[in-house]
């Protein structure tokens, strides 16, 4: 503890609380406008909120969300539990390889697996045709909420594989011999003991899953749009197109109704990781743990496993492959005379294809570096620093949590026309990497401060005695300490900002252009060979820095 | 070396009241052992001295030098306090060698380069670790981490030198020998020291005064010898030493004596405390002191031998003394006879 002001690490709070509320303010001063900002008629009003309110597709957006978001944490919580009690505890075959890769659907743009989705499985896609050719008609309808809902709760599965694994890892093994010692089978001991001892983690990643149900954007936009299905983001992106002249206090309006559902959510999960990590209290010794035998149920865990990895990655990716080489694809269309690498020679035929993924490849390894950079400073201002500013950092650090990606590069848009010495940066790619970096402001903390946690603070203390003044101490001993810490979170932020999709969208222009957002856009427009191109090359790009991170062995999560 | 004078010490932390008002003086070249259970305050006086915290109220002096005082605000943070402190967990960092680990504080007081590999060596000598400079931490066992600790600490020759459990981190045997060897290292190097412990015998063995500190005060400082032998209160007479104690009440007072006595057994010892007669009281008396004798004795009371323990070097033996348990020590294996147990009067503390 020290008395004296610490002026430098004040300033750290100050800028980023800047960055952080900035956007929130503009957001919510909008919303009570009836008239986009810029206008000088606007004038304060809430006929923005009487409209939007009083709007029949934001009530059947609402509810299409609310139930989406309730049905695929119906679908991802149980899967997700199960899969990490199989994973950390059974001698499931393969546990050791499939670990990393049952992460692999978090690292995937959202909109890429959606866009396979369409070209695998959709009315036309290669594994609907090949089915009809088997069966007669086509067997799935991917359009429908089911569906949606399906797939959404698939791809969140990770989310809960996360956090209950960490949970059991920490579980005694103990326990569990008790359990077996007493007589009960792999199954038995699962539902009534492993998982029931983790309902707090698996309570957190259920509030989890409904969270990022609330703010689903690239699946719905890709998945719902020809079945007219249209949830919060997506109204909140038609709304641009609607009414033929900007409709920026509506949009405004849209963010404000998401973001006042987000907090209260993105606040439950505060309070529920407290609770979880009070809960850990059975901490193993340090026997080797002898995975549970399953028995017969083995291979058929096995199957269901491959059956999600497949149904969830294989499909939608092999999808967007097949797609990126074909010229052409549809009913009567023979694979072996369409293949081409001609989509690919395209994308050189537009500068701004071409600038889009050099600037995405700019945001992700310098800009990736950069924000890690930021975190670092913020993470290292507020390290072992008991006062009631670091309080305040615990906080604004939450607030980007419950802005969506696509508000909040909205919302920065809005900051770059409203703040005038600002304005000139809109164009450069300086306003799409400082979106990203607030919008992964929290997760890129979490990093630093997990990285931070390991230190132990004799470690300073030392260096402090010796005679290092603060700054040395910070140099010379807690910077080396988690320099691997560092080095692991800038690959994982490297591999969120060229997955990032939705935040790069109301910031596209040129100059600005990501592959996200161009995906985005050209999908709108039915340029699915360039689509399906780009897609390659982003997943491509993820995979190569996922490839660097197990090879280094970096933990996929915080 | 200097004189470090740490008067009226106070310290909350979260609603606690850790430390009530602590003084005490700590003279050139004196080694002083702060004492007590866990929760009696004692590392967080050490912190308060190092400068790793900082006290609500009181004064400390380090030779000409004020350290802190609450009346003139002054706040010395821990980098110019110029002290050595070991670390119970020894807190080497992990990516330096051993010679950077050491070197580190000669470095930062910008001593020149061949000076300080010449004075980094000769004290990795002295600590009994030549040729081990190029070793990560890891690479050490426990004994040569905390050899390198205390190298650390006392290669810029610090004004005080600060020892948090030092020897807490090794096994028992371990420990033996590095009390011998911590002992004889401060006596050799001359410094004054202050070390927190909550073992009586390595307080006792490496210290030239004791402090004894019991929520958040001190109970009592003396010698080793004063303090074991001599204990003011029934929370120094219990916490040294292995101890038989007895409950009753004061059946009769004379001069310094008092007869305490129970429900078949009365007994004569020293009063201690201002009990007074018909009060109830408690008895102490170290194991070693309690003698078994064969027949009726002074002071004695006959017992039932209960159980017996056998541990290597000698018996514990396990007696019903007029409802009363009573250990003691013995060279040989229980016989079956009548026993008497002896309390002699000037070992025997009232409270």
């Amino acid at each position: 503890m020290r008395h004296a002001p610490q002026w430098h690490r004040i300033l750290a709070v100050l800028i980023t609380g800047t960055a952080v509320m900035l956007p929130l303010a503009i957001i919510v001063y909008q919303s009570l406008l009836d008239a986009p900002f810029f206008q000088p008629s606007a004038k304060l009003s809430l006929s923005a909120f009487r409209f939007v309110l009083t709007d029949g597709d934001f009530h059947r957006a609402f509810a299409t969300t609310a139930i989406l978001a309730t049905g695929m944490t119906a679908v991802a919580v149980p899967l997700g539990a199960i899969l990490a009690f199989l994973l950390v505890r059974t001698d499931l075959p393969g546990r050791n390889w499939l670990e990393p890769v049952v992460l692999i659907p978090i690292f995937l743009s959202p909109v890429v697996i959606a866009f396979g989705y369409v070209v695998a499985a959709g009315p036309v896609g290669f594994f609907t045709l090949w089915a009809k050719q088997v069966v007669g008609s086509a067997p799935w309808n991917i359009y429908t909420l089911l569906s949606l809902t399906l797939i959404a709760g698939f791809t969140h599965i990770p989310y809960v594989f996360l956090y209950t694994s960490s949970a059991l890892r920490a579980l005694g093994a103990d326990v569990e011999e008790a359990a077996s010692i007493a007589g009960a089978g792999a199954a038995r001991i699962a539902l009534t003991v492993s998982l029931p001892m983790v309902r707090p983690a698996i309570l957190y990643s259920a509030v989890l899953v409904f969270f990022l149900g609330f703010e689903i954007f690239g699946l719905a936009l890709v998945l719902g749009d020809p079945g007219g299905l249209l949830v919060l983001s997506t109204y909140l992106y038609k709304l641009t197109n609607r009414l033929g002249v900007p409709s920026y206090q509506l949009m405004a309006v849209v963010a404000v109704i998401i973001i006042a559902i987000a907090f209260p959510l993105v606040y439950l999960q505060r309070r529920l990781m407290g609770i979880a990590s009070r809960f850990v209290t059975v901490a193993g010794k340090g026997f080797a743990q002898r995975p549970l035998r399953l028995g017969r149920l083995r291979w058929i865990a096995f199957g269901g496993v491959l059956f999600w990895l497949a149904a969830t990655v294989l499909l939608p990716l092999s999808g967007v492959f097949l797609r990126a080489f074909v010229s052409a694809w549809g009913e009567g269309v023979r694979l072996t005379e369409v293949l081409t690498l001609e989509n690919f020679r395209e994308l050189s035929d537009y500068p701004n294809l071409v600038r889009g993924i050099t600037n995405t490849l700019g945001i992700a390894v310098i800009g990736g570096a950069l924000a890690v950079a930021w975190y670092a400073i913020v993470g290292l201002a507020t390290h072992r620093w008991q006062s009631p500013w670091a309080k305040v950092m615990d906080y604004l650090v939450m607030v980007p949590r419950g802005m969506p990606g696509l508000i909040a590069g909205l919302a920065f848009l809005w900051v770059f026309l409203f703040v005038k010495p600002l304005s000139p940066l809109r164009s450069t790619l300086f306003s799409v990497w400082l979106a990203y970096s607030v919008v992964w402001l929290a997760y890129g903390m979490r990093l630093i401060s997990s990285a931070l946690l390991q230190i132990q603070p004799e470690l300073e203390e030392a260096a402090a005695i010796i005679g290092a003044p603060g700054a040395r101490v910070t140099r010379d001993v807690t910077v080396p300490l988690i320099r691997f810490g560092l080095l692991g979170s800038w690959l994982l932020v490297f591999m969120i900002f060229v997955r990032e999709y939705s935040t790069g969208v109301y910031l596209l222009g040129p100059g600005t252009e990501v592959i996200g957002s161009l995906i985005v856009s050209l999908w709108g427009t039915g340029a699915i060979d360039i689509v399906a191109a780009l897609s390659v090359v982003n997943v491509l790009l993820v995979a190569a820095g996922l490839a660097v991170a197990l090879r280094l062995g970096v933990r996929l999560h915080g | 070396m200097d004189k470090l004078i740490v008067s009226n010490i106070q310290k909350r932390l979260g609603g606690n009241e850790v430390l009530k008002a602590v003084s005490f003086e700590l003279r050139r070249g004196e080694v002083v052992a702060l004492l007590g259970p866990s929760g009696s305050g004692k590392t967080t006086l050490l912190r308060l001295i190092a400068g790793l915290d900082y006290p609500d109220a009181g004064r400390i002096v380090l030779g000409e030098k004020l350290l802190f005082d609450s009346e003139s605000g002054v706040e010395v943070p821990a980098e110019r306090r110029n002290l050595g402190l070991v670390f119970q967990s020894y807190a080497l960092w992990p990516h330096r060698t051993v010679f950077d680990n050491v070197a580190y504080g000669l470095r930062l007081r910008r001593t020149a380069p061949s000076q300080t590999r010449e004075r980094v060596l000769s004290v990795l000598g002295q600590v009994g670790l030549e040729g081990l400079a190029e070793r990560h931490p890891h690479q050490l066992s426990g004994g040569q981490q905390q050899r390198v600790a205390l190298a650390r600490a006392i290669v810029y020759n610090p004004q005080l030198l600060l020892l948090d459990e030092p020897l807490s981190n090794l096994d028992a045997k371990l420990r033996e020998e590095a009390r011998v060897w911590l002992r004889e290292m401060i006596e050799k190097l001359q410094i004054s020291a202050v070390c927190v412990t909550h073992d009586q015998i390595e307080a006792l063995a490496i210290a030239d005064r004791v402090l004894l500190l019991e929520k958040g005060r001190i109970e009592q400082e003396g010698t080793p010898q004063e303090m074991y032998e001599n204990p003011r209160t029934i929370f120094a007479a219990e916490f040294m030493g292995s101890n038989n104690r007895l409950t009753g009440t004061i059946a009769e007072i004379r001069g310094a004596m008092a007869k305490i006595s129970g429900d078949s057994w009365e007994l004569w010892g020293q009063l201690r405390s201002d009990r007074r007669d018909g009060e109830t009281a408690t008895a102490v008396i170290r194991i070693e002191k309690t003698r078994v004798r064969d027949q009726p004795a002074e002071n004695a009371l006959a017992a039932k031998l209960e159980t017996t323990l056998y541990l290597g070097e000698r018996w514990d033996y396990l007696f019903d003394a007029g409802g009363q348990r009573v250990r003691i020590w013995a060279p040989t294996a229980p016989a079956q006879r009548p026993y008497w147990l002896q309390f002699p009067s000037e070992s025997l503390w009232i409270f």
